[in-house]
């Protein structure tokens, strides 16, 4: 074999060329001044192994050029094209969304492509002014879902300068599948979501608790909220709310649809009536409150939970 | 329903209060008469932008209809809001001048929003006359905090003003803290025996739209809906509710509810009359004096040896007789002194461009161009009666409205020239014609996603992935994105999608028209409320050009055409390069090579005719001359298309190219004469005109009734009303009723959008004078495309390797060479300019382009970084220039 030492390449680069991730390597022999590939392979042979081991005399084999593995071929990728030649040109972008969609549909159920995936997406068209035109899409990743590929194809196919005769797609670039990430972590946004749910629920639930209408609870909200982050303890804070948490209690209704007696106790006046009706993007509810004065001097503060209409509740006690 | 009959709705917010209500106009007019209102207000924020459409509405519906506004006022450092209503035509007045009055000044000078319209306190005062006050809703009416001295300040004032035409409203929205402040302003009101009067500030005409109002109000504070609870009113109530159940809500108040029809009986004024607009008055008799100038024309564009003097001058005759009888000569006059202006506008902008001062300053489109009395004041260049153009669609015996002159300008002219007419005509006397940009699919799901807190990425994905248009097909769009479609179900983004439904079509706010101006002989703010525009020196009105056309208002057409701009720069690039000055009006318009091009459909960069779908019909059309252009202009065209007459069109052409005596099948013979041209099949809009009253015997006025039937907010009771004028005529005429049908169904068909034959030729003439730019200048030319991106149908690198096909080096930009624009080396070569290099501004290449001038050439980009003061950014993109 003829060995050509090529004495002006330097060492960081020969090493990184040879695929030997060994800074060490190359950092010892800047060292000691050696900072070509030529004065590498003209140290002796034992005297790199003594002092690099077995990385320093590959490292020492392939500065001279000396490759002892079995050199094999690269198997090229099997050519995935398919091809369309329409009975009328293209023109319109609405057949050349379906050309090309049918094309792609063709590729991916092609058996040659097996379980690769293209990275580099190629149109080709012969326009009906006899020229030929050409586009490539490569992707970020491989990918095999048709509608991605779409997405990545069609805006560059759009710019079509003039009616296709004529129109092919290749995977230009084949590599194995990847897996196809999503763009949140679904965990995270499980985790998210069942936090927001508690958070909710602890707040807005039906055992809500605070006497109050919805901009009250609101406040609730972001106190728990703040609560948490201030890092006060779940269990204290919901031992705190279960403590005012409403209760369920029997009311009776006159003709007008407003309350004649709260469990048992005669209503004497009506002093307001409000109604929230919220929370319809996460935790819907619908309530109908009414503060009243009671026979024995107590106002109280009941709500009937209008999604389940003829419970009613009452606040504190 | 009819329990409470007296009680009205005063206080009722539409979507035109601008994220703040979802319900058009209309939809609140059908809601109203179907709960048995017998009137209504409409009372937006700020503004009178539905009341027009709204008071149509109404009186169809025969409902009455009040004009109002929810004002933002500010008194003492405080703003709140107070309710106006329009009992007469001064109060009318007073309240456009309010409006008027609490927007000046919100914008600054660069045109960028400094606050939000409010008026002060005194000026409304100033103001009362023929207005009803109500004092708004309590958490932001001007009674808020009553107790507190300055408010009573304000009571005592506003009593005074308005005296017994100020009432205290009254509302009960079932919010908490709302019922004691009720008995407190109720209160108030028995002592200073004021009037009350029950509204309940509708901001929806449906439970169910709920959601959306939510949504809307998330949107317009920038927020998602969980960290805007508080801006949210908590529930549904404020929905709009029958007068029964209104006047039960108020069964303890009944003199709240009998107040509310009081004061319906006061506001009497009504929109829909005419409202005294006039344009610019003219001194002496209009019509002698238009009829003067073509007359005087007529010579030099017909000379006696011309054989189209003879009808040329009838038809000047029988134009002038419209004219006169439409009392329209004023109208002729005024864009003729537009014209005028924009020739001064354009000598000034061009300067010593020899080149481009042999352009006229713009030319004329659409039905306009098919009239005489147009060509010969200048307003339109095309000959109508060499080319056979019909007046009919411009001009006729029965006309219903003003006809619209449209007129394209190069950007640049049209700029300025908006700004001359505002100082021409005063700025109180002319602004720009409104327009409400409405949700469209991309920016509903951007908005309501970021409301409903859904991912960004998600958004992103969806807002890309859809066509941008329609947002009633978010769910289908849904379906189709990777990543998505297995999230369909989810509740959040099957509330997006119910969400976009229902916002489509909803306006986002008021911006201005593309060039629709009024000008007015009195200050338009007694007419129509104004407000600055976003750029900077331009007013614009607050009615679109529909609302402007009901009012009668006279509207010019300022178009600006991007080809047109083009045209002019390629001239004057040309004349830079290589001291040739091209004149278009005088370009062969038989040119071979040019015909030989456009018969290739090597048309990429051409003016109208550069879509595949045109290259498609070129090829099988095969235009040899100008008349075929104007056909291939309007042949792909949404209404030939789906009125199916472009391969019938192409066929029948292709039969009598092989064999000229091919007969042309008709669907009857009545159709001849009207569809000869055309091949038998309907391809301009004016033959829709000429079909009906040829085959239904319509007079012109029925038949151009029967064509904005179709266009303009096409109903389906109008167009069966039409249907049946129709056949009753075609009957008379003894055309079966099968072949009536058939046509009609033609016409209705053609209906989505095509081009009157005036306006394709001159469009074809367009499309001629650029492939012949395109053809013999293919370097200035495409200069000149680059220079006014964006414009057209390809993106700048379709372009570049279109003319680099065509054997035009496109050189790469050059710190020593290259400058602003992209610029001809030779005749032969492109030098692309600074402003190709992505990231970079105007205002960056002529820093980059003056500094070398100044110093001489940059050596290096750190040499450029140390003597410019540009952006990271830009001094990074210069890296790409050769050179450095």
């Amino acid at each position: 074999m003829q060995v050509t030492i090529v004495t002006a390449t330097p060492v960081a680069l020969a090493c990184t060329w040879m695929a030997i991730h060994s800074a060490a390597i190359c950092e010892a022999l800047n060292l000691v001044g050696i900072d070509r590939l030529g004065g590498l392979a003209s140290l002796k042979r034992l005297a790199v192994r003594d002092r690099f081991g077995p990385d320093g005399v590959r490292a020492w084999q392939m500065a001279r050029g000396e490759d002892g593995g079995v050199i094999t071929p690269r198997e090229p990728p099997p050519l995935l094209r398919a091809e369309l030649v329409p009975g009328e040109p293209i023109a319109t972008d609405h057949a050349l969304e379906q050309a090309v969609e049918l094309l792609l549909k063709r590729l991916l159920n092609d058996p040659a492509r097996g379980a690769a995936e293209p990275r580099l997406l190629r149109l080709q068209a012969r326009l009906i002014t006899g020229e030929s035109w050409l586009c490539e899409a490569p992707l970020r990743e491989p990918c095999g879902d048709q509608q991605r590929l779409l997405l990545a194809l069609l805006p560059k196919a759009r710019r079509l300068p003039a009616p296709a005769e004529r129109i092919a797609i290749s995977f230009a670039e084949l590599a194995p599948g990847a897996q196809q990430l999503a763009l949140l972590d679904p965990a995270g946004l499980e985790r998210e979501q069942r936090l927001a749910g508690a958070t909710a629920q602890v707040s807005l639930g039906p055992w809500h608790c605070r006497p109050t209408a919805h901009r009250h609870a609101r406040s609730d909200q972001s106190s728990t909220r703040t609560a948490l982050r201030a890092g006060c303890s779940m269990s204290g804070l919901l031992r705190g709310l279960a403590s005012q948490a409403p209760e369920r209690c029997r009311v009776t209704l006159d003709e007008h649809q407003y309350p004649s007696s709260v469990d048992g106790r005669v209503v004497i006046s009506l002093r307001e009536e409000w109604r929230v009706e919220e929370g319809w993007w996460s935790t819907p509810y619908r309530r109908r409150y009414l503060s009243v004065a009671l026979a024995d001097g107590q106002l109280q503060t009941i709500f009937e939970d209008r999604r389940n209409p003829g419970q009613w509740w009452r606040h504190g006690r | 329903m009819g329990a409470s009959p007296s009680y009205v709705e005063l206080h009722c917010h539409s979507a035109y209060s601008f994220l703040d209500g979802v319900a058009q106009p209309d939809e609140l007019v059908d809601r109203a008469a179907a709960l048995g209102y017998s009137a209504l207000a409409l009372t937006d924020h700020d503004n009178l932008c539905a009341a027009l459409p709204f008071a149509h509405a109404a009186q169809a519906a025969g409902l009455q209809a009040i004009t109002g506004c929810e004002l933002t006022v500010e008194d003492a450092g405080q703003t709140f809001h107070l309710v106006l209503l329009a009992e007469s035509r001064a109060g009318y007045t007073n309240l456009c001048r309010l409006i008027t009055a609490a927007h000046a000044g919100t914008r600054r000078e660069d045109g960028t929003v400094e606050r939000s319209p409010s008026v002060v306190l005194q000026r409304v005062l100033e103001h009362a006359e023929g207005l009803t006050c109500l004092t708004g809703c309590p958490r932001q009416g001007a009674l808020v905090g009553i107790d507190d001295p300055t408010a009573r300040r304000r009571r005592d004032m506003l009593l005074e003003a308005f005296s017994v035409r100020l009432a205290i409203e009254l509302q009960r929205p079932f919010q908490q803290g709302a019922e004691p402040e009720l008995r407190r302003l109720n209160r108030l009101a028995r002592e200073r025996q004021l009037p009350v009067v029950a509204t309940n500030n509708v901001h929806l005409h449906l439970r169910r739209r709920g959601p959306l109002q939510d949504v809307l109000v998330a949107i317009r504070h920038h927020l998602a809906l969980d960290a805007c609870t508080s801006a949210l009113r908590g529930n549904r109530e404020h929905v709009l509710k029958s007068p029964a159940e209104m006047a039960r809500l108020f069964d303890e108040l009944p003199e709240a509810i009998a107040e509310t029809g009081r004061i319906a009986e006061r506001c009497r004024f009504d929109l829909t009359e005419n409202l005294g607009y006039q344009p610019p008055a003219r001194p002496g008799n209009a019509d002698h004096e238009l009829a003067g100038f073509c007359r005087a024309q007529l010579d030099s564009r017909y000379p006696r040896s011309s054989p189209w003097r003879q009808q040329a001058e009838e038809r000047l005759e029988t134009e002038l007789a419209l004219i006169q009888r439409h009392q329209l000569a004023g109208f002729f006059l005024l864009h003729h002194e537009i014209l005028e202006l924009a020739r001064d506008v354009a000598l000034e902008l061009r300067g010593s461009d020899a080149a481009r001062n042999v352009l006229p300053p713009g030319r004329g489109r659409g039905s306009s161009v098919g009239s005489i009395v147009c060509y010969l004041t200048g307003l339109s260049h095309i000959d109508p009666v060499a080319g056979r153009l019909s007046l009919g669609r411009f001009l006729n015996e029965e006309l219903a409205s003003t006809p619209d002159i449209d007129l394209d300008f190069p950007r640049d002219i049209r700029a300025e020239l908006i700004r001359r007419i505002h100082l021409r005509f005063g700025p109180q006397q002319a602004a720009l014609v409104g327009a409400f940009s409405t949700y469209r699919a991309r920016g509903a799901i951007r908005e309501i996603g970021k409301a409903l807190a859904l991912p960004t990425g998600d958004i992103a994905r969806l807002a890309a992935a859809s066509d941008g248009w329609r947002a009633e097909s978010v769910g289908e769009e849904l379906r189709r994105v990777p990543g998505l479609r297995e999230r369909a179900d989810d509740p959040r983004l099957r509330l997006l999608v119910t969400l976009c439904r229902q916002v489509s079509g909803l306006p986002r706010h008021l911006s201005q028209h593309p060039g629709g101006m009024i000008v007015s002989d009195r200050p338009l703010s007694e007419l129509v409320p104004l407000q600055p525009a976003a750029m900077a020196g331009r007013t614009i009105c607050q009615w679109d050009k529909d609302a402007c056309a009901d009012a009668g208002f006279l509207k010019i057409d300022l178009l600006g055409l991007g080809m047109l701009s083009a045209v002019e720069r390629c001239v004057s690039e040309i004349h830079r390069s290589t001291g040739e000055t091209v004149d278009l009006s005088r370009v062969p318009l038989d040119d071979a090579e040019v015909y030989a091009e456009i018969q290739a459909a090597d048309t990429v960069g051409v003016f109208q005719i550069e879509s595949r779908a045109q290259m498609q019909t070129l090829l099988r059309v095969q235009p040899t001359c100008l008349d075929d252009l104007v056909v291939e202009v309007a042949l792909v065209r949404p209404g030939p298309i789906q009125g199916g007459a472009v391969n019938p069109y192409i066929q029948r052409r292709l039969a009598r190219r092989a064999d000229p005596t091919v007969p042309i099948p008709y669907e009857h013979p009545l159709l001849e004469e009207a569809l000869r041209e055309t091949l038998g099949v309907i391809i301009f809009q004016d033959q829709v005109l000429t079909v009906a009253q040829a085959l239904a015997g319509f007079t012109p006025g029925q038949a151009e009734a029967l064509r904005r039937a179709m266009s303009r907010r096409r109903s389906r009771a109008a167009i069966e009303a039409q249907w049946l004028a129709f056949a009753e005529g075609a009957a008379e005429r003894n055309v079966p009723e099968h072949v009536a049908q058939r046509v009609f169904q033609q016409i209705i068909a053609f209906s989505a959008f095509g081009f009157p034959k005036s306006h394709a030729a001159a469009f074809a003439l367009l499309a001629y004078q650029s492939a012949w730019l395109r053809r013999h200048h293919p370097a200035a030319f495409l200069c000149a495309l680059l220079m006014e991106q964006p414009m057209g149908f390809y993106p700048p690198a379709t372009l570049i390797r279109d003319a680099e096909h065509r054997a035009v080096a496109v050189l790469p930009v050059d710190s020593e060479h290259s400058m602003v624009e992209a610029s001809c080396e030779s005749p032969s070569a492109v030098r692309l300019g600074f402003r190709q290099v992505i990231g970079f501004g105007a205002n960056d290449a002529e820093q980059v382009v003056a500094e070398r001038h100044a110093r001489g050439p940059f050596r290096s980009v750190r040499d450029l970084a140390n003597r410019l003061d540009l952006p990271t950014a830009q001094v990074a993109a210069t890296d790409c220039c050769r050179s450095l």
